[in-house]
């Protein structure tokens, strides 16, 4: 459970090293000199930034009345003139939100709650661990790919290269490199036919069994390892005691320090403490979400100096107190405010990133974007809950006037995108709330997916794009990159501009004119990133910023 | 020591003020890369320059314009004795590092002495390049006065959420300022 000597240097740099670490640290630089040199770049680069920073705040002390520090501008508390959606609109929305949750209760919840009790709510219950952490996992052909966090049922776990932590739900934890291949029996046993395995086994796990070369490794009490190759078995206790049944070494006990065979007479692999500890792969796992996340970082640098930007919402490091700051060339003229109980919680690169949560009915973040445009390119990353709505809400222009865009899903999972033709208009649209159709405002079209979310996707994150290319005639929709759905636009529902006015990420700002039923259409999961840009992209720009904001982990 | 005449005291103490006012800086570097924590510098500093004064006759370059940084290395060899003092008087306390190890980092920055400045040079760049948030966080932290955890507090923000950020930060820095040397060390 120790950190690699070189992960040490910044802590006691930091002055927030342990007495046990910095002993460990200074013993290996007295024999390292690579270290020593590691130890002095680092030293080298804190005194830069010392020198740099104590000039900047000599020079900003003399220049201004500046208080000296480089701190962001603390959040300040929206100001009257920020809060540019008057009280009435609020309590306009939260009038039809009252009605619709009434109609949302007593109309459609029984056919909801059959939808939602499905198998994949139960498969998802039925597991026996935890993923907590993988990295560079590059899994088998045969087995289907888990993500961080999800519940892993009995049976097999393959991967072919790569590391992962599992957490049993006895409390046992194993990080397991590959190539590996085991199976998950129950919450308290393993069976390891191929890889290298380590176990840490807390009291309340005690007993905790890995299965391996017919032999069952009993663990009396906190760590060891075993490694199981085609052509040997070993097991060694790294602290505390375990006990082997089976096999040729059955009915002994191990302690601290010993290895054995489980197979042959001599063990044979000798770098069983190599393995890496949960604290090492966490370390490791840190470092590869910050450099990933840096590289985001770069990459919306240079997404906000985009031509073809008509705002762009980062979300993280973009929240200023209630504001959602735009960071487009239109600037704060476009920034987004957080209207009701939006939770700000972390985005997909964990602990670095924020995204907003719309979950609570009645969240919404409100913008204003004036201007006409050619075409709409809109992406954003989610992470869904619940498609509790009939229609959960991405982007959502207020109203729906001319020319302005509704971007949706459907409760099945069918992405929607949609644009006001006729406002002037009069159709009739069937509802599977009423018998008759139902009178709708304005000729629109909008154009479905097949379905792209199940309750098995449940946070995830996933990449949608929707690009409606007015000159092409075509609306293209993708998630993760790949295209979902394409239509043509027919020359009869082809507007004459297109247009955003008011309008809201994670919820939408008015009800239907004649109709209350659908207002309910907050997001149940988060928005992380939200993209508006005026030119259709093609599927090669789509992919390539999927590529770019995609989180740790995925393919 | 009358034989030394009190004007020649005066000119050497001229000469002295002028070869540390030039040097004081890279001196002070050189003590803060031998210890971990930057409380202690100024102090160990003050001593070096003191010892500095008083062994100031046994210095014999005096200036000399082709090796201006001889100065820096007399002085060093003094830093480094005043380093090991300091540690030496706080041995109880178990976060100082030991002679052996104090000496090994001294050789060591002397062998590397081109780099070090090099890449020392290269960071306001490798700053530059940081978006302009990041930018601040990084020396926000290290602003005098300032800790992480104070910028955590200040910011509302957990301690270990802050170093992961930074860490990731520093390890950026490193690899620019890296790529920048490799670049002009082959132009």
């Amino acid at each position: 459970m120790t950190a690699a000597p070189h992960e040490l240097i910044d802590a006691a740099l930091d002055g927030r090293i342990s007495e046990a670490d910095f002993a460990r640290l200074q013993d290996a630089m007295l024999h390292d000199a690579e270290l020593r040199l590691a130890y002095l770049r680092a030293n080298n680069l804190h005194q830069a930034i010392r020198e740099q920073a104590a000039f900047l705040s000599a020079a900003s002390q003399s220049a201004s009345d500046d208080n000296g520090s480089f701190l962001p501008t603390p959040a300040l508390p929206p100001s009257a003139t920020a809060i540019r959606w008057p009280v009435k609109l609020a309590l306009a929305t939260g009038l039809a939100f009252c009605i619709a949750s009434l109609a949302y209760f007593a109309g459609w919840n029984a056919s909801t709650s059959n939808r939602l009790t499905g198998n994949s709510t139960e498969t998802l219950l039925s597991g026996h661990a935890t993923l907590r952490r993988s990295l560079n996992i590059n899994w088998t052909d045969q087995q289907s790919p888990f993500q961080d966090g999800q519940v892993l049922p009995q049976g097999k776990l393959q991967f072919a290269a790569g590391v992962a932590e599992i957490d049993f739900f006895c409390g046992a934890s194993v990080v397991i490199e590959g190539p590996a291949d085991l199976d998950i029996v129950s919450d308290w046993e393993v069976t390891l036919h191929t890889g290298r395995l380590r176990a840490s086994v807390p009291p309340a796990a005690r007993g905790f069994k890995v299965n391996a070369a017919e032999t069952q490794i009993v663990d009396l009490g906190t760590e060891f390892a075993v490694v199981v190759s085609d052509r040997n078995a070993d097991v060694q206790v790294i602290d505390g005691e375990i006990r082997i049944d089976g096999g040729q070494l059955d009915g002994t006990h191990l302690l601290t320090g010993q290895r054995r065979s489980l197979t042959h007479d001599q063990p044979t692999d000798s770098a069983l403490e190599s393995i890496l500890t949960t604290k090492q792969l966490q370390l490791k796992y840190q470092d590869a979400l910050a450099s990933h996340w840096l590289r985001w970082q770069s990459a919306t640098q240079s997404i906000a100096a985009r031509d073809d930007l008509i705002a762009y919402y980062p979300i993280t490091s973009c929240i200023q107190g209630r504001t959602v700051q735009n960071v487009g060339p239109t600037g704060s003229l476009n920034d987004g405010q957080i209207v009701g109980p939006v939770q700000v919680d972390d985005g997909r690169f964990p602990a670095l990133s924020s995204a907003l949560d719309f979950s609570s009915p009645g969240s919404r973040v409100r913008t204003r974007i004036d201007g006409e445009f050619s075409a709409f390119s809109f992406t954003c990353w989610v992470n869904i809950n619940r498609l509790d709505n009939l229609y959960n809400a991405l982007f959502m222009a207020d109203g729906y006037e001319n020319g302005e865009p509704h971007w949706q899903i459907r409760n099945d999972g069918s992405l929607m995108f949609s644009v006001m033709v006729d406002d002037t208009q009069e159709i009739k649209v069937n509802t599977r709330f009423e018998d008759k159709p139902v009178t709708d405002a304005g000729l629109h079209r909008v154009y479905f997916t097949k379905p792209v979310w199940n309750d098995s996707m449940r946070d995830r994150w996933i990449h949608l794009a929707a690009v409606y290319d007015l000159d092409g005639r075509k609306v293209s929709q993708y998630v993760n990159g790949e295209l979902v759905g394409e239509e043509t636009i027919p020359q009869k529902f082809v507007p004459q501009t297109l247009r955003i006015g008011g309008a809201e990420l994670g919820n939408w700002g008015q009800p239907f004119r004649n109709s209350p039923w659908f207002a309910v259409r907050n997001l149940n999961g988060k928005i992380d990133d939200m993209l508006l840009l005026d030119s259709a992209l093609d599927a090669q720009a789509i992919r390539a910023l999927y590529q770019l904001g995609k989180p740790l982990g995925y393919e | 020591m009358a034989d030394t005449p009190n004007h020649d005291r005066q000119d050497d103490y001229a000469t002295f003020v002028s070869l540390l006012a030039r040097y004081d800086q890279q001196i002070r570097r050189f003590i803060a890369m031998l210890m971990h924590s930057s409380d202690a510098v100024d102090d160990v500093m003050q001593e070096t320059a003191i010892e500095c004064w008083n062994k100031f006759e046994t210095f014999t370059g005096q200036g000399d314009p082709d090796e201006p940084e001889e100065f820096v290395r007399w002085a060093n060899v003094i830093a480094r004795y005043k380093v090991l003092s300091w540690q030496r008087d706080r041995a109880r306390d178990r976060l100082v590092f030991q002679e052996e190890l104090v000496h090994l980092l001294a050789d060591t920055v002397h062998d590397e002495w081109d780099r070090l400045e090099s890449e020392r040079q290269a960071v306001q760049a490798c700053l530059q390049k940081l978006p302009p948030r990041q930018r601040q966080l990084v020396l926000s932290v290290h602003s005098p006065g300032q800790s992480v955890a104070d910028v955590a507090r200040q910011t509302g923000q957990k301690p270990r959420r802050l170093y992961t950020v930074l860490n990731g930060l520093r390890k950026q820095l490193l690899l620019c300022v890296q790529d920048r040397i490799t670049v002009q060390a082959s132009q």
